[in-house]
């Protein structure tokens, strides 16, 4: 009388399966990507870099993008509250008022929302 | 790999456990991506309003999610210019432009204004709608263009027209007065009334929609995820990127005040845009107030007034304002965190 599974059996498995979440894991996990939404335009960076935010060609604001964090390095704005933010990561938001510019994550984060 | 079984072309055991494995795998995988499919039925809406940015987060099963969210934001919008302090179209500059004549107002400015008054007495002036005045001095009002640090001289001489009790009210003909030349400013408490508003307005399109809104930091919950599970919500670190604390919401509403929202820097010292109304200042000692409520209302309101009293006795706050149904965290200057009993239990799943 030979038991069903073997060891090997039970090793294949689990290897079958480990590689079956390594591979979903992986096409879960996208780069991060910043959404740079303005009154009349919702601009996507995904490359790390810096970009010139304009709307109808007038130049508002300056974004560092470096593929983890976002900034803004400099804004048309009187406050400057948003360059004062300095960086942020997912599930961090930043907001110009002045020129009706709101910038965020797409990535999921372990929370829904934060209060601030 | 296997010599015993090398070749794969009979049905030996292995490769039916192989084969059924990865059969099962796949099925599980596919329920699971299914499951996480219909999860994301949420519609979610960022926008501007009531100065600051606006998140509806919204799922009904009764109607496009879409209508919902646009109806609330189209109401922010109204109420954003209704209760502004400098927009033409306001019943707050209308009050303000005509002191010592009662203005006939409709009635949600009528309950509005009158909650506000009730929130500064309930805080002994703490949260006081009529520091208009020293709103306009520090400039604080409008764009912000004309931000300074007034004279003392200009600071008393506001504070002389400051004052919640200056503001009348006939309940019979529901107007208004304003005397003692003090200005109405519903910056405070607007932006949690415009939220359970929203809330309003999505329970009557569906009363079983569920979402939350956001507006500058303060949430108003409309119902539980996907019906049965919290929110989760991440308290901001008043001197950081990150977040220092959780809290879980099925309901009600969460609200806060921080010294970073609108603050400007002359020769190192930050002066930021909730003021005390007793002083004329910025108030000092706290860095954000968080306070968990029934409504958005309430929180909006109590956490500008938790900020202004908690820098003085944050004891105080700490057991006075549960009674208030008014749960809340404080960071005082340092980084020091204390909280109420009361909110440790929206600190848990």
């Amino acid at each position: 009388m030979r038991s069903f599974f073997r060891k090997k059996d039970v090793m294949l498995i689990i290897l079958i399966f480990v590689v079956l979440i390594f591979s979903i894991l992986a096409s879960e996990k996208k780069g991060s990507k910043v959404v740079v939404q303005g009154r009349d335009f919702r601009k996507i960076l995904s490359k790390p870099g810096t970009y010139d935010i304009t709307e109808n060609g007038r130049f508002l604001m300056k974004v560092e993008f470096d593929g983890n964090r976002v900034r803004v390095v400099e804004s048309t704005c009187p406050l400057k509250l948003c360059v004062k933010t300095g960086w942020v990561g997912p599930g961090g938001t930043i907001i110009c008022v002045p020129n009706e510019v709101i910038i965020f994550f797409e990535e999921k984060t372990d929370y829904d929302t934060v209060t601030w | 790999m296997w010599p015993s079984d090398s070749n794969d072309h009979r049905v030996t055991r292995r490769n039916v456990i192989i084969f059924s494995s990865l059969l099962l795998g796949s099925l599980a995988i596919l329920l699971a991506l299914l499951l996480i499919r219909t999860k994301d039925q949420y519609y979610e809406l960022r926008d501007f309003a009531l100065g600051t940015s606006v998140r509806i987060v919204v799922s009904s099963q009764k109607i496009n999610p879409r209508t919902i969210a646009e109806a609330i934001l189209e109401d922010m919008k109204r109420i954003t210019y209704k209760f502004s302090f400098t927009d033409e179209r306001s019943v707050v500059k209308k009050i303000n432009d005509h002191p010592n004549e009662w203005v006939e107002v409709d009635e949600e400015t009528y309950s509005l204004i009158k909650a506000a008054c009730a929130f500064a007495e309930l805080t002994d002036g703490a949260f006081d709608p009529t520091v208009g005045r020293l709103l306009e001095l520090w400039g604080f009002t409008g764009n912000y263009e004309n931000l300074r640090v007034p004279s003392r001289e200009e600071i008393e001489e506001a504070l002389k027209h400051t004052g919640y009790k200056n503001v009348l009210f006939d309940d019979k003909n529901m107007r208004v007065m304003v005397k003692n030349g003090v200005k109405i400013d519903l910056g405070g408490i607007a932006k949690g009334y415009a939220l359970d508003r929203a809330r309003q307005i999505a329970l009557s399109f569906d009363e079983n929609a569920t979402g939350f809104v956001e507006a500058g930091g303060d949430v108003r919950i409309i119902g539980p995820k996907f019906g049965k599970y919290p929110w989760v919500i991440g308290v901001k670190d008043p001197r950081g990127d990150d977040v220092i604390d959780y809290i879980y919401l099925k309901s009600g509403a969460v609200a806060t005040s921080g010294d970073y929202e609108r603050y400007f820097v002359v020769d190192g010292v930050r002066y930021h845009h909730i003021l005390d109304p007793s002083t004329g200042y910025p108030a000092r000692g706290v860095w954000s107030v968080t306070i968990i409520a029934e409504d958005a209302t309430t929180a909006d309101a109590l956490s500008t007034a938790g900020f202004v009293m908690a820098g003085k006795d944050w004891r105080k706050v700490v057991l006075d304002f549960p009674n208030m149904g008014a749960h809340l965290l404080i960071v005082l200057e340092g980084g020091a965190i204390e909280r109420s009993e009361t909110f440790k239990l929206f600190e848990r799943e």
